[in-house]
């Protein structure tokens, strides 16, 4: 420990002189022409090196405690240091494999080397840190593994390692090239390293250089670096066939090696029919891809090999095999790897002049993709590798059990009722939702289409909106039809609400079965007739005005309906996604369409924008305050109930205010009337549905204030006691109250929205905005002819970005009622499955619908963005 | 010339590689430092596993032999209040002051999850207090735990009663000690309200069903129920289901029922349920702080019984400690609050208990000592003795443990613990003991379900029944 803090310690100074050195050396003799003289440049760099190696030594033998004050103070050093480390470091690393990348045109022996140590550094560096090989074991561990060569003591395994080691060394140089070759490698390369390492290994295992972490941390890359560096650089020697042999060789050496130096718990057994299967299997990808991107296919199909033969003997094998398995398991994959890259010839100047070019984006690009496929594609693996496993515990023995059950996790998802529940789908046709929502669509579906036919143009042809449509408001009649003749096929929950909801009224019903019949019975015959009804060559819906809202929302609320209806775990998610991305880009786009080039704009957008700063968490506990609801008759403390109280005084109260307000409101209603009949004269046909939309409301707003029951939850009109009472916004009204959790994720999101949508609307050219005025288009008719068309991939990017987010949603359900009352989404209950329950293979079966049903969108997203560029 | 090149970009890959690598081992090292415990992989405690992989055995005996001063022991647990962890912290000082032996205690509401995904990685720290003795058993068959040694086990059954010591049992081996103990079967009044309206408090459960009439019909509301408790909402619940299931179908029903030997929607399970939410259902009966009983937080009903707003509420022993500061217990004064037994349904008297048990993940000399200070009676005083002084009266915390100075413990304390070990039946919260799955899922959720009206009893019963694990 103290060791391992003091090489922390150290190795800040070293850095720092490292970094200074190189920096401050490459500073001068890089941009000044004068000093362009490459051996002061090296020379710098050598310089801070030779300082910093004999700075290491000295400090790592030196007293720790005087270099870092362990007190609390040191922290604070501590931070700084890092960051420093990290500039540095990153510095650095620019600067070296810049210099790296320099040598492809001027030494490409040089540059295999280095790409060789480098590459052999980050293996051999990633196996070390993860703690998967170890040079030194504890005994016990060795003496487990009763078959292993290893367990026959010190001095026969250096002997032993010294065989295998030089061995490997001397077949490879053998085989290799000329005679020339020959010599030089086998002499030169392979049998001195390989001795050297067989030397050092043994040495540990005979525990004759004191066993320390530190060692082994500075070592195992070191050793990496120089051994896939020097076959680097002798490859970069070799000529066709011998390079291939030699590359083959030599990768499934260093395969041994790893095979040889993997930790006991992680020896894999070889089993047949994975292998063959991955191997294969990934082989015949690789060679198709190859194929595809007009390359020789032996390359992918040796590369797919390789990695199928990894996954085949590392991850869907148990592990517990004996080391020389792990061995061969190990070296056939490295020697494919080998192979593959050695296959090919020597880079010609053009191809050298391309790497030159090319690599440099690399230097960037490397470790964002190594740390996306380590955190991305390993995992994603392993995920679908569980989720196809089930454990349970043997009811005798009470052991824990894991079964291979293929897709049978997946099969549970869809068929338990709490995550897949489609069974009450004829409650869709009788929720108000629907009847609102198709009634809207309807109205709009009919402006569209006298819109269309008196100005002649707009969408062209009986599109398939008219017959879905259609059927669906059939299917509505039919349902309200069984609804009044009191069938009780409908659920009878569902039936009471419905009741309760029209109030003694069944005159609405009626009147829904009639509009339903009539408009999908009109739809219907639209569409068989197309262009006869309208006179023309097609039937002309014009889907460009103010009505395309009503439609929009009309869709909207089926939808609404629809995910009401369906419950569960997955539909309950999808109910998420679809509410909360329509309302937030609606709101967003509402926002900074209105906003734009108003006086408070920067003001509203601000505020508008600022929940994005909360996170989701901290809004969930704030909006459970919000919503609280204490016993009928106590005060209020959450805000929403205080109000909604408020407002039930008021609509029950006998004075003045009341009258006022019902005036107030019969006059509102009446200019709404008006403004939507004189639009409607003027042509300005969104302004007239927007006024009739705001009249429905407002309608509803007299009506319920008029009956008493505003702030009621009008279930008791028969003992008219009319109190105003509390709403437990997140527990009762099921399904509906996930609507209240939703809004906490719009209230976030719809910042974002307008943010993004604000920036597009103003990159839309005035001159068009300008165009459109002269020519005599209100405001409405810019906004949806012009400026939508124009953000429409604005739009898409928002939606897409919006939907991964809601499909994540996680942390306002976990705080808010942790999936009670039928408010469960996907990714809660994954942790509630993996976490809490131990159902890992199921948790990991949801994380895999999950990714799946975000990866098209994700797909969609990348698509657009590559069309862009 | 040639040379020089390469021998001087060698040398800088060469000074790169040395001072990457040890900056690698910095990372680890002060990670490891890092004070939080349960932050998942940082957990990996250098200290740790270096003693497991990397230093010989024979080092670490050779220190026993000496002393354990220096070394450092890790325990994690679910407690994770200031008042919890300065008692427990005050519960190790003198003994790190005896031993030289540190020891660091994290606690964490998400504990139960944790501490599985740790055991996963070996990431665990020595010693995990555990409020399930379900779990202690799964991760003792798992083989993450280690049995106790020989003479914690000594220790152990000379301090606690068998009847605790059997929780921590494991196919015949103890793998955990008992730490600390709640009594459930609580129900908490005021004597002062009770008094002045004429009540008495009752001896059976019909007598406790009929006082509340009585109280209703007095304009009294009987109860404050209240289930919330975020991600384990519906735990309250599911006590009254099991004080009234112990009570109703009697401990071997109820030790059938909790080893699944008779199904989660058997009728004598459903008939329970069916009497607990009747009973919560009654016009008038309940106070919910929360508007709903579904959406009142469990500890939302202190507050109410001290304002008269309800007459009654049935909690476990550490509810002491959600009564605002100041409240007075069972001292005879007008606005005292006191509990009474939760009156039996048959005659008999049994005890629903809960409690934690400790258990260690890791074999060193260090840990079992610990292990062994914390069956101690000393380690009960001590932590009785630092939150009694913090909360200034009643703790909070509770201990069977046999030989404690029960001076330390206020009467009303007393009597409790006089309660769970004089009791001659004995049980085990049930939820604790069954499948995680269960126990800490569905039961919970479809218990919240079928309060809220979401789901009838029979339906949530199936789907509790279907959820447990085969």
């Amino acid at each position: 420990m103290e060791l391992l803090e003091s090489v922390g310690s150290v190795c800040v100074t070293v850095l720092i002189a490292i970094v200074l050195g190189s920096l401050v050396g490459t500073l001068i003799t890089q941009p000044m022409t004068f000093l362009q003289d490459k051996v002061r440049q090296r020379s710098m760099l050598v310089l801070a090196g030779v300082v910093a190696v004999p700075t290491f030594i000295w400090l790592v033998g030196s007293d720790t405690d005087a270099i870092i004050a362990s007190d609390e103070g040191s922290k604070v050093a501590d931070t700084v240091w890092g960051v420093t480390i990290a500039l540095g470091a990153s510095a650095l690393l620019f600067i070296s494999f810049n210099m790296m990348f320099n040598q492809v045109t001027k030494s490409l022996a040089r540059f295999s080397a280095l790409l060789g140590a480098t590459i052999g550094f980050v293996v051999f560096g990633l196996l070390d840190g993860n703690r998967l090989i170890q040079w030194v074991g504890p005994r016990d561990s060795l003496a487990n593994n009763a078959h292993s060569w290893v367990n026959h003591g010190p001095w026969t395994l250096l002997i032993f390692s010294l065989i295998i080691a030089g061995g490997v060394g001397a077949l490879a140089g053998i085989i290799v090239g000329t005679f020339r070759e020959r010599v030089q490698s086998t002499l030169l390369v392979f049998i001195p390293i390989s001795l050297f390492l067989g030397f050092i290994w043994g040495l540990f295992y005979a525990e004759r250089i004191p066993v320390d972490t530190t060692i082994t941390l500075l070592w195992t890359p070191l050793v990496g670096a120089i051994v896939v560096g020097v076959v680097g650089y002798v490859l970069s020697q070799l000529d066709q066939p011998s390079r291939l042999i030699a590359g083959t060789a030599a990768g499934a050496g260093i395969g041994l090696m790893i095979g040889g130096l993997l930790k006991t718990v992680y020896l894999p057994r070889i089993s047949i029919i994975p292998l063959l299967t991955w191997g294969i299997g990934l082989a015949i990808v690789g060679a198709v891809l190859s194929r595809l991107r007009k390359r020789p296919p032996i390359g992918g199909a040796l590369l797919g090999g390789a990695i199928g033969w990894l996954i085949g003997a590392f991850v869907a094998t148990k592990v517990g095999g004996p080391r020389f398995e792990a061995m061969i398991n190990t070296a056939i994959p490295l020697a494919l790897v080998g192979a593959r890259f050695s296959v090919r010839d020597h880079p010609g100047i053009v191809e050298k002049a391309k790497i030159d070019l090319k690599s440099r984006a690399w230097i960037f690009l490397m470790p964002a993709m190594s740390f996306i496929t380590l955190g991305l594609t390993v995992p994603l693996i392993r995920t679908i590798y569980l989720s196809m496993l089930r454990t349970g515990r043997d009811p005798e023995t009470k052991q824990r059990v894991t079964e291979f059950v293929l897709l049978d996790n997946y099969k549970d998802i869809f068929t338990n009722p709490n995550s897949f529940n489609v069974g009450n789908w004829r409650n869709i046709f009788t929720s108000a939702p629907f009847e609102i929502g198709s009634s809207l669509i309807m109205m709009g579906l009919v402006a569209a289409f006298l819109l269309g036919r008196r100005s002649g143009n707009g969408f062209r042809g009986s599109s398939i909106i008219l017959p879905i449509t259609s059927l669906v408001l059939l299917a509505g009649a039919f349902y309200e039809f069984r609804l009044l003749r009191g069938s009780t096929s409908v659920d009878e929950a569902a039936l009471a609400q419905d009741v309760a909801a029209a109030a003694g009224a069944p005159s609405w019903r009626y009147l829904y079965l009639f509009a339903f019949l009539v408009g999908g019975l009109a739809l219907l015959v639209l569409t068989f007739s197309g262009g006869r009804v309208a006179g023309q060559d097609g039937l002309n819906l014009d889907l460009g005005g103010g009505h395309l809202g009503a439609i929009i929302f009309g869709t909207f609320l089926v939808g609404m309906a629809m995910f009401a209806s369906l419950r569960g775990t997955l539909l309950n998610s999808l109910w998420w996604v679809f509410a909360v991305t329509t309302i937030s880009t609606s709101m967003g786009l509402a926002i900074a369409a209105l906003a734009d080039r108003a006086k408070f704009e920067n003001l509203a957008k601000s505020i508008i924008f600022m929940p994005m700063a909360i996170s989701f968490v901290g809004a969930g506990i704030i909006w459970r305050f919000m919503f609280i609801a204490r016993p009928d008759g106590d005060t209020q403390t959450g805000v929403m109930n205080y109000v909604w109280l408020k407002l039930a005084d008021f609509s029950q109260g006998d004075g003045v205010g009341r009258l006022l307000t019902i005036i107030i409101l019969v006059g509102l209603l009446a200019s709404l009337v008006w403004l939507a009949f004189s639009s409607y004269q003027h042509d300005a046909g969104s302004l007239a549905y927007g006024s009739i939309v705001v009249a429905f409301f407002v309608g509803w707003l007299l009506w319920r204030l008029l009956d008493h029951r505003l702030g009621g939850t009008g279930v008791q009109v028969t003992e008219q006691i009319l109190e105003g009472r509390t709403i437990q916004f997140l527990s009762q009204g099921l399904p509906y109250n996930n609507l209240w959790l939703m809004v906490v994720l719009i209230w976030i999101q719809t910042g974002f929205a307008m943010v993004i949508f604000s920036a597009a609307i103003k990159a839309v050219p005035t001159e068009f905005l300008e165009a459109a005025s002269v020519d005599g288009a209100n405001e409405s008719s810019i906004f949806w002819r012009i400026v939508v068309p124009q953000i429409v991939p604005t739009i898409g990017v928002v939606v897409t970005t919006l939907i991964v987010t809601v499909l994540k949603v996680f942390d306002i359900v976990k705080v808010m009622t942790n999936g009670n009352f039928g408010s469960q989404v996907i990714a809660n209950e994954m942790w509630f499955q993996a976490f809490t329950a131990g159902n890992q293979g199921l948790g990991s079966a949801l994380a895999v619908v999950l990714f799946i049903s975000v990866v098209p969108v994700v797909y969609f997203n990348v698509k657009r963005i590559q069309e862009g560029a | 010339m040639r040379h020089s090149r390469i021998k001087s970009l060698l040398t800088l890959l060469f000074a790169f590689t040395l001072v990457t690598a040890a900056c690698s081992g910095d990372e680890t090292t002060s990670s490891g430092d890092g004070a939080n415990v349960d932050a998942g992989e940082t957990t990996e405690a250098p200290a740790t596993t270096e003693a497991n992989d990397e230093e010989p055995a024979e080092t670490t005996e050779a220190a026993m032999e000496d002393d354990l001063s220096g070394t450092t022991v890790t325990i994690s647990g679910p407690e994770n209040s200031e008042l919890d962890a300065a008692g427990i912290a005050a519960a190790f000082a003198d003994f790190t002051a005896e031993t030289g032996i540190t020891v660091e205690y994290s606690g964490s509401r998400d504990f139960s999850d944790n501490i599985g995904v740790q055991a996963e990685a070996g990431t665990t720290t020595d010693i995990a207090i555990f409020p399930q003795p379900g779990k202690v058993a799964d991760f003792a068959r798992d083989g993450f735990l280690l049995p106790i040694t020989d003479e914690v086990k000594a220790a152990t059954d000379a301090n606690w009663a068998a009847a605790w010591n059997e929780f921590g049992i494991v196919d015949g081996t103890q793998y955990a000690i008992p730490v600390k103990t709640d009594l459930k079967s609580l129900v908490w009044y005021k004597p002062g309200a009770f008094e002045a309206a004429g009540y008495d408090v009752p001896e059976t459960w019909d007598g406790l069903k009929a006082l509340a009439d009585t109280m209703i019909a007095d304009g009294n509301t009987p109860f404050c129920v209240g289930i919330e408790s975020g991600g384990a909402t519906g735990w309250t619940f599911t006590d009254w289901v099991e004080d009234l299931m112990l009570r109703m179908e009697g401990p071997e029903t109820y030790d059938a029922w909790v080893a699944h030997e008779i199904p989660f929607n058997d009728p004598k399970v459903a008939a329970v349920w069916n009497e607990v939410i009747d009973l919560w259902n009654a016009p008038g009966m309940v106070y919910a702080s929360g508007g709903s009983i579904a959406a009142t937080p469990f500890a939302e009903n202190a507050q109410p019984l001290l304002d008269d707003k309800c007459m009654m509420h049935r909690q476990a022993s550490f509810y002491t400690g959600m009564f605002a500061d100041g409240t007075a217990f069972a001292d005879g004064s007008d606005n005292a609050v006191d509990v009474f037994f939760f009156p039996s349904v048959k005659g008999d008297k049994p005890v629903l208990g809960a409690g934690t048990l400790a258990a260690a993940f890791n074999d060193r000399p260090e840990v079992w000592a610990v292990m062994e200070h914390m069956t101690t009676p000393a380690y009960a005083e001590a932590r009785q003795a630092a939150q009694a002084s913090i909360q200034g009266g009643i703790s909070g915390f509770l201990s069977a443990a046999k030989g404690q100075d029960m001076s330390l413990y206020t009467p009303l304390e007393q009597s409790f613990i006089e309660i769970l070990t004089t009791a001659e039946v004995v049980r085990f919260d049930a939820s604790d003991l069954m499948p995680a799955a269960v126990g800490a899922g569905t039961f919970w959720s479809e218990g919240t379900a079928a309060v809220n009206g979401d789901k009838s009893v029979a339906e949530a019963l199936d789907a509790i029944e279907a959820s447990w694990p085969s």
